[in-house]
Parts: structure tokens; sequence; C-alpha cells
């Protein structure tokens, strides 16, 4: 495998991680710990690959279909957070325990709404194979090199990084989510209402979380199945972790766990002489990622509310 | 009072979602005096229509019920991997002959069958275990299948077709099923063309689909023009990459395993990337079983092994994409060759394939 092959694996794999991860920024930074990223991702895959499926039945093209169930995975991945954010902000129930609840009960759902879609335990594939290209912008994706980003997949997952990096920092509502993560009750002093701000952010991270769920789909299974996300939810947490919950840091955490990953997963085929056992490929990824923790955790800067419910009464 | 409705309301739409289904067929029932009056069928949490190895035991079972009137069927499907015992138990109160599809039921099916010495046992691809050692019980009999004569004929198909003179071979993780694959592959392709190369490659994980699409994507690329994948879920992403680099151009064949995955590998026009597949027919060894217990020879007590010669394994009778006559011809000499023992292909104990390893 060239550096081209190795560069359209690494954008492949780290994209959906990098988008949810981007959703899970938000909710994290309001004071809400998201667990449940990995339920969002399967709410955005399911409904993402049923409505391709339904629509390219009857009649209409891959892509077309593709993008409109795109669309209705970030609706739904948004309408599923409710669960977790009334939970979670209304209820002050513990926030770890109803995101992970959130988990099991998306792939139930899903699993359970596939069987009586498609009287199956998985679809069948959307066809992602066969039109992996029409993801490519026409003339911009041929370039040698430089076209693999012309991939409107990677656009998105850009855009995303800018814009939220711009909400975030540039922007009021930005200031005032992060307000609420640092020091709620001050933020309430100011007349912030924080009940509102941290339902916006959780919701948003889930409509983030059922686009990236889309993407994962995309990017790999092509179909629905109790496989089909396999953790990469709690992966793109993580990288939300490393990325030490700043936008570009976040993006560059990915891509990096990314290339780490793709070299380990394709080490021997890259490397064919080198008496390198295999489980040491294996392990690069993790152990990097361990270093480079140990490197910059002394600037690691949680949130300072995060995880906690915020209660007026203890102000 | 708010939050107590709220917890309901979740538990509520939980129990909802976990809820086990099932299904029986009433038509002879109690009373009746026939050898096998009721077959019952537990699924492992991939359940009933999981275009494997369920399904296929349950065709078996389905088969029998249509060719003996009178026997009563169902399944029990489990929902998690705790149930399994629970849901043996059930089924053994429930009929006489309970089957167990997969390695996942080899401890819980010691137990039941210790606690229901009436029931007749029938486990796949497993043997009953308790701790580590294997134990024997007269009322359990335990098929085996011989992947290694499956494998060896994909082996061929593969060094018949290749352009490259390189292979793959993806597996799951390394469990004695999928290394025996591995091994009849290894050989088969290397009776055909003593220079082949192999890559042997294992992925640790039967449901990561990432790996399986970024291996295979890095195998093509070295030259590879053939996979055969042994590794449930991650063989989607494989077949996934095969489709991507055809419709671009690049020749890129997939063998399928377990069953004829054709249908999994097409990409418009009806044309498929899978070249093949090494199948188990898991639906014909419970039948036949199934036959055996009514006969009153049943191998109770006993490791049955089921290869080519029972029609157990072997590639599908239909083979759209190998075109050339001669491959046909030589799969089918070889196959007759193993039914008269001429050849023998070693299992994985014999001939060890090893991961990351090229052959």
């Amino acid at each position: 495998m060239d550096i081209m092959g190795i560069l359209v694996n690494v954008l492949l794999f780290a994209s959906p991680l990098i988008i949810v991860a981007m959703g899970g920024l938000f909710s994290e930074r309001s004071g809400v710990v998201n667990i449940g990223l990995e339920g969002l991702m399967i709410v955005g895959a399911f409904v993402t690959t049923a409505t391709s499926l339904i629509l390219q039945d009857m009649g209409m093209s891959f892509l077309v279909s593709v993008l409109i169930g795109m669309v209705l995975a970030v609706i739904a991945g948004g309408l599923f957070s409710l669960i977790h954010a009334y939970a979670s902000i209304s209820l002050r129930a513990n926030q770890t325990i109803s995101g992970v609840a959130l988990n099991m009960l998306a792939l139930g759902v899903s699993l359970y709404l596939t069987q009586i879609l498609f009287k199956a335990k998985e679809t069948e594939p959307i066809g992602i194979g066969q039109h992996a290209s029409s993801f490519l912008i026409p003339g911009l994706g041929d370039i040698p090199v430089i076209g693999v980003f012309f991939d409107w997949r990677v656009i998105l997952v850009a855009v995303v990084v800018v814009v939220t990096w711009y909400v975030m920092y540039r922007r009021p509502f930005g200031l005032r989510l992060r307000a609420c993560g640092e020091h709620p009750s001050a933020a309430d002093s100011m007349g912030i209402n924080v009940t509102k701000m941290r339902y916006q952010a959780v919701i948003i991270s889930g409509m983030l979380a059922g686009a990236g769920g889309a993407l994962q789909m995309l990017a790999f299974a092509g179909k629905f199945a109790p496989y089909t996300i396999n953790g990469a939810g709690f992966m793109a947490l993580a990288i939300l972790v490393f990325g030490q919950w700043r936008p570009f840091s976040v993006m560059t955490a990915g891509l990096f766990f990314g290339f780490l990953r793709v070299v380990g997963v394709t080490g021997s085929s890259l490397f064919p002489g080198l008496p390198i056992p295999e489980q040491v490929y294996f392990a690069l990824p993790y152990i990097f990622v361990i270093i480079a923790l140990i490197l910059f955790s002394r600037n690691a800067t949680a949130p300072k509310a995060l995880g906690v419910p915020y209660d007026k009464g203890l102000r | 009072m708010k939050k107590l409705l709220a917890l309901t309301s979740l538990a509520l739409v939980f129990t909802l979602g976990l809820t086990a289904c099932g299904s029986t067929s009433d038509n002879g029932g109690e009373g009746s005096d026939l050898p096998v009056a009721s077959v019952g069928l537990v699924t492992d949490t991939g359940g009933i229509n999981d275009k494997s190895f369920n399904q296929g035991s349950w065709e078996g079972v389905e088969e029998f019920v249509a060719a003996n009137e009178g026997v009563e069927s169902g399944y029990l499907e489990t929902q998690q991997d705790s149930d399994i015992l629970p849901n043996l138990d059930t089924s053994a109160a429930r009929y006489q002959v309970v089957v167990a599809p997969g390695f996942k039921f080899s401890e819980g099916i010691a137990v039941s069958a210790k606690q229901n010495p009436e029931t007749s046992y029938v486990i796949l691809d497993a043997t009953p275990t308790e701790g580590d050692a294997e134990v024997t019980l007269e009322n359990v009999a335990s098929i085996l299948f011989r992947e290694e004569q499956a494998g060896y004929l994909a082996g061929i198909v593969a060094a018949k077709t290749t352009k490259s003179d390189t292979i793959g071979f993806i597996g799951g993780i390394p469990v004695p099923a999928v290394m025996n694959f591995a091994a009849g592959y290894v050989q088969g392709a290397k009776s055909v063309n003593p220079d082949i190369k192999v890559d042997v490659q294992y992925a640790n994980s039967f449901t990561d689909t990432t790996i399986g699409k970024q291996k295979a994507s890095a195998m093509y690329a070295s030259g590879m023009d053939i996979i055969f994948v042994a590794a449930g879920g991650v063989g989607t992403g494989v077949i996934e990459q095969a489709k991507e680099l055809t419709t671009q151009g690049t020749e890129a064949w997939v063998i399928g395993v377990d069953r004829d995955q054709y249908a999994d590998g097409e990409y418009g026009d009806g044309k498929s990337v899978i070249l093949t597949s090494a199948v188990k027919h898991v639906g014909a060894a419970v039948n036949q079983t199934l036959n055996a217990i009514k006969d009153g020879n049943a191998p109770f007590g006993q490791v049955q092994t089921l290869g080519i010669s029972e029609d157990a394994v072997g590639l599908p009778a239909e083979n759209p994409n190998i075109t050339d006559q001669e491959t046909l011809d030589l799969i089918a000499s070889e196959t007759e060759k193993m039914k008269a023992g001429e050849v023998t292909v070693k299992t994985n104990a014999d001939f060890p394939v090893q991961d990351a390893k090229i052959y």
C-alpha cells in the first residue's frame, strides 16, 4: 500500500470519529458527560441504512437516498439524545448511567426495527462498494494525491470542525455554553439559562453523532448489523479527551489515532520483510496514545463542572 | 414521583426491546409414540435469521419435520449469553431433542444435559465442556465439521484463478474452526502451484468491519487478487473493499465462508465479487443426526466429524464466477478423491498455519 492508500484509509477511519467527537465536545463543554455517543451512532447508522434501502427500492438513486438518510439520521440522533438530556439535566440523574442506558436502548430498538422492516438480523448491503467513487467531487476528485480530500464526507467533517471552533470561541452562544460547563452557578447568576444551554448542547451532540454513525456505516459495513458501529462511539470519546476538548486538537488527535490504527492493522502488509510480530503492530496505536497522554496531560483541562448535574439550590 | 415515572417508562421500553422471541408449531405433541416426537432449537445471540449457523440449523430441523409427520418443533432465541442455560433447560422441558448450534453452548449443554437425562442433545461445532475439560455425556451428540476440506477446495479455486500467484486469507479469532479453513486453503493452493504465496492474517475479531476493510485494502494493494475470509462481520468490510476496487476496474475477488455468500458480494447486474464460498451444510448435518436418532443409531456420547463424504462441507453447487472448465473439472475430481480417501487434508493440528505469515 502506498502513501495514497494509507491516506485514504486514515481519512475513512478518522472522519466519522472526528465528527462524533465534535458532538461530544458540545455536550461535554456544557458540562454533560455523553457516554451515549455509541448509541446515537447506532441510531444514525440504522436510520441511514433503512432510509436508503427503502428509497432505493422506490427507484431513487444511491447518492440521493443516502443524503436524505443522513438528514433523517441527524434528526433521529437529535431526538434520541433528548432521552439523555431529560434524564441527566431535568431529572439530574447520573450522566454516565443515563448514557449507558442510551447505548443499550439504541441497539435494542434498532435491531427490533430492523427485524420488523427487513425480517432479518441485518439488512442487505446498501451498495457502498459499487458507488464509493460517487462520493468524490467530479473533476477535483481525480487530482492525484490531494484528490482524496475532495470527498464530500471529508469536506463535511472539515466544515463541522471549523464551525464548531467558530461557534465555541467566536460566538456568544459558545461562550455561554462553555461557562455552563465551567461554573454553571456563575453563568446562572449572569442570566444564562443553564438547563436550556445544556439541552441545546446535548441535542447538538446527538445530531452530530447521528451523522457520524451514518458516516461510519458508509465507510465500512455498508449495511446495518449488530456490528456496524462496534465501539466507534467510545473511540470518539477517547479522541475527545485526547484532544483536550478543543476542536482542532480533537481533529489532530483523530487523524493521529487513525494513522496509527491503519499502520497497526496493515503493518505486516506494509513492511513484509521486517521480522516484527503482528501483535506489536496491533499494540502500536494504544502505546503511542499512552505516550502522548503522558506528554500532554499536564495541560489537560476538562470542563470543571463536567458530570455534575446543575442544582440551583446548591448555589 | 416524576423520577419514578421516568424510570418505570424507561424500564418498560427496555423489557419490550429485550423480550425473547420464540415460535412453536403444534402438530403432534404429547402422547405421541414416535421415536423423535419433538425437536427444539436454541439459537445463540445471532438469532434465528442470521443467514448463518442458527438459520442453517433451523432449516435442518424443518427439513426433518417436513419428512416426518407429527413431529413437534420450535425454537428459542437467546438474547444474551447469560440466557443460554435457562433457554436450554426450557427447551429440554418442552422437547425430546434439543439442538444447539455453536461453540458458545459447550459449557451450558454439559450442565443442562446432566440435569435432564431424559432429553437428547445435539451440539454443533463444539463438544460439551466442564471448565476446560471435555466431557462425554450419554445423551449428547457432538458434530464437528471438516472445515479443512472446504478450505482445500477454496484453495484450489484460488490458485487456479489468481493472476498474480499471491493470494490472501483473513481469519477472525483464531479458533480451531477458522484455523482449519486456513490450513486447508494453504494445502489446496499449494497442491495446484507449489510456488504460490499465501498471506495468512487474523483480525482477532469477528465483528470489526474496519479491520476487514483496512486489511483487505492493504492486501489487494500489495498485489493479491483473491482473499479467502472466514471472519464473520469482519468479512463485510473485506467484501465492501472488493466491490470498491472491482467497480473501479481492479480485479479483486473474495471467497466467502460458511454459506454461499454470492448475494452479499453483488455490485449490480447480478455480478458479484464472491468467487466461491467454503460452505458448511449445517442443515444437512442436523437433519442426518435427527434421522439417526429416529433410527436408533444416534452417535450419543460421541464426537462425529462430518466432512465431504457426508456432504457436510464443500463448495456451492452453482459458482457463476468460476468460468474455467478445467477448474470445475479439477474441483469435481479432487472432491471424488477426498471422498475415496485418496487425498487427505491435514487439520490445523497437523498443519499449523500461523498469523501474519506468508506460506
